[in-house]
């Protein structure tokens, strides 16, 4: 059982892998190509918080930016563990991911 | 005769850059004689922020109540060799920390404030180049 745990921070991978205590790759991962840029995307928006100029200022702008931010994080790690299956366990900001029941 | 937290308070202070004296964490200058420091922050920058990393801390033998003293060693006494990232890339420092090699990726603001921090991947370090 490989344990990924998805977490953004600035000018770094988005996956740490908890067995081997170093980042996990997304393109070494059997994801599909979409599944890698969306995440790609995903942190893309994290890396143009930073503002070295002014620390202070770091963060979203609005609560609702913020919100729109985690819920496509944590869509893309229940996308990542439907993909990965069994063998994997997907961590999104420390909660263990479950696949959501399809309707 | 050592300077003291306060003595680097009041530079910054004295050069008018912004911080949060109550929130500080600790304080220090870096290998070029700059004033670097941590404070508390919040999830997105700070200690609060790289606590969020505690897993992939622990994971290197770095207990979480350990990080903030690990980051400050890095930064003051570590040896820089490289890079993370590409566009504000993460200076990736060497150090020995209680008796372990560890390779510390750290984000640190234009004034000083460090914004965040990881265990790096040794294997993906851009170094630099000594010719």
């Amino acid at each position: 059982m490989v344990k990924i745990e998805m977490q953004p921070d600035y000018s770094c991978e988005p996956l740490w892998n908890l067995d081997t205590a170093n980042f996990a790759y997304p393109e070494d991962l059997p994801l599909l190509t979409k599944t890698v840029e969306r995440l790609k995307k995903w942190q893309n928006v994290y890396d143009r918080l930073l503002d070295l100029e002014e620390p202070f200022n770091i963060g979203f702008k609005t609560i609702e930016d913020n919100q729109v931010f985690e819920q496509e994080g944590l869509e893309i790690a229940e996308q990542m563990q439907s993909e990965l299956g069994d063998g994997y366990e997907i961590y999104y900001r420390n909660e263990r991911v479950k696949i959501p029941v399809q309707a | 005769m050592a300077e003291t937290l306060e003595d680097l308070i009041a530079e910054l202070e004295q050069k008018n850059i912004k911080h949060t004296p109550d929130e500080i964490i600790w304080i220090g200058r870096d290998a070029e004689g700059k004033v670097v420091w941590l404070e508390n922050g919040d999830s997105q920058k700070g200690l609060t922020h790289i606590l969020t990393k505690r897993k992939g801390f622990a994971g290197r033998q770095v207990a979480s109540e350990d990080i903030a003293d690990l980051i400050l060693a890095a930064v003051t006494k570590g040896n820089l060799i490289g890079y993370q990232g590409q566009e504000f890339p993460r200076l990736v420092f060497a150090v020995i920390f209680k008796g372990k090699h560890q390779f510390v990726a750290v984000s640190i603001s234009t004034n000083g404030y460090i914004v965040g921090a990881n265990p790096a991947d040794p294997s993906r370090i851009r170094k630099i180049s000594n010719g």
